[in-house]
């Protein structure tokens, strides 16, 4: 109930967000599923695998951008629409306020320990995009433009 | 209006099929969809490849485009062998507008493959950047939804959710004037940051206090500068240093700004007005 629950706030956070970013039509819709479906894969391998925190970040974001790049060349729309929304479900946010409030409470090991599983999270996020990114960049690029010049 | 005049460019360049463009047309072409591009949000990675298969599809000679993450050059020779080069810089921050890039980016593939009129498509070009974005009502109402949504994600009660919204729509209303003057993107996100927290501080003194923080995150999810973060990403992988690193201080500028603008609220309130 609580996936469920969770997966539907992160649909809706992330159809917020895409609306804000502009995103329009059926992107729309695309987008916003892929937020829940970054929650909903972050939420059960965090229940089903019992491994360090950040595991279930990488896959997530592996998965996610997988994802935006498949609908991306499906749909010949740069991944960026659907990627960016979608992935702020998993944005460690509650993370970067807590540092500051404990920064600014002059709690600084609090603050170490905070600033650093955040800044671990934020790094595991971009390396899960950088790592389909670099797998699909130049392949999804170069086809766009190479299918358009043979036509 | 922008496809009927994308169908008269095209039929112009079938009827003209004999006649090559003018080089300065199609650099200037080029120039202003990488320049869209840009300003709304591309990776600069995007804006360089997008802008070099336009020039390479009008056969221009020694075709150059450089781009960082707020100016963008083009050069190239002429028919009659002179170099001829553009640059166009953009001013402040650019805007998140994903719509705008997905038109300009299916453009940049339409003039790859047909190489329509670059006069013509020009326009349409700036008929895309100029195209207004979603009313302001609209945007707000986004704005409060992703504060309700957030607040409902880390686990928050639906009042201090319903609260998170509230402020978050006020916060944008009265954002929209200072917006207008100063669009300095640093300076509007301590201003943002500071109305919020001072809309939420009075939930500390009832029974809703434990959710404080979450309804904080949740309004500030709005400040993120997520797709600075993800454009520096893909930039940095692209082996673009310049424009990833560029991106990622901006990143680290707009998310210091509102532990700024928070924090020292935080700490004024506290001091005037302590829990008892």
């Amino acid at each position: 109930m609580e996936i469920l629950q969770s997966t539907i706030f992160a649909l809706l956070a992330s159809f917020a967000f895409m609306t804000i970013f502009e995103v329009r039509g059926k992107a729309l819709l695309i987008g916003s599923i892929g937020g829940a479906i970054s929650q909903l894969s972050y939420m059960l391998l965090q229940l089903l695998i019992d491994v360090h925190f950040l595991v279930p970040y990488f896959f997530a974001t592996i998965i996610l951008t997988l994802y935006s790049e498949i609908m991306a060349r499906v749909f010949k729309k740069p991944a960026t629409v659907y990627l960016i929304g979608a992935l702020f479900p998993l944005v460690p946010g509650r993370g970067i306020y807590q540092s500051m409030v404990y920064f600014v409470e002059g709690q600084q090991g609090a603050f170490f320990v905070e600033i650093q599983e955040t800044l671990a999270i934020t790094g595991t996020l971009a390396m899960g995009i950088m790592l389909v990114s670099v797998i699909f960049r130049n392949f999804r690029l170069r086809s766009y433009f190479k299918e358009e010049e043979q036509i | 209006m922008a496809e009927e005049e994308l169908e008269i460019a095209l039929y112009a360049a079938s009827e003209n099929v004999s006649t090559s463009y003018k080089s300065i047309d199609c650099l200037n072409l080029g120039l202003w969809l990488g320049f869209g591009l840009m300003s709304n949000g591309a990776e600069t990675i995007r804006v360089e490849d997008s802008v070099t298969r336009i020039l390479s599809a009008y056969d221009l000679v020694n075709a150059e485009v450089f781009a960082v993450s707020n100016y963008l050059h083009v050069s190239a020779l002429s028919s009659s062998g002179e170099p001829i080069s553009f640059g166009k810089r953009m001013r402040g921050s650019s805007s998140n507008n994903l719509d705008k890039v997905d038109r300009l980016n299916d453009l940049a593939r339409r003039i790859t493959s047909e190489t329509p009129d670059p006069v013509l498509t020009l326009n349409i070009v700036k008929q895309i950047i100029d195209a207004p974005g979603y009313p302001f009502i609209i945007h707000a109402f986004a704005v409060s939804l992703s504060a309700f949504a957030f607040a409902l994600l880390l686990g928050s009660d639906l009042v201090p959710a319903l609260w998170a919204t509230t402020a978050s729509f006020i916060m944008i209303n009265l954002l929209r004037p200072v917006r207008k003057h100063y669009a300095n993107p640093i300076f509007i996100n301590i201003i943002g940051s500071v109305l919020i927290t001072l809309l939420i501080w009075p939930v500390r003194y009832t029974i809703y206090s434990a959710d404080s923080l979450l309804m904080m995150t949740a309004s500030f999810m709005y400040f993120f500068p997520g797709i600075a973060l993800i454009n520096s990403t893909r930039d940095l992988m692209a082996g673009d240093y310049s424009a990833g690193l560029a991106k990622m201080i901006e990143v680290l500028l707009l998310a210091a700004s509102v532990a700024v603008g928070s924090g020292a609220t935080l700490a004024f309130l506290g001091r005037i007005w302590p829990i008892a």
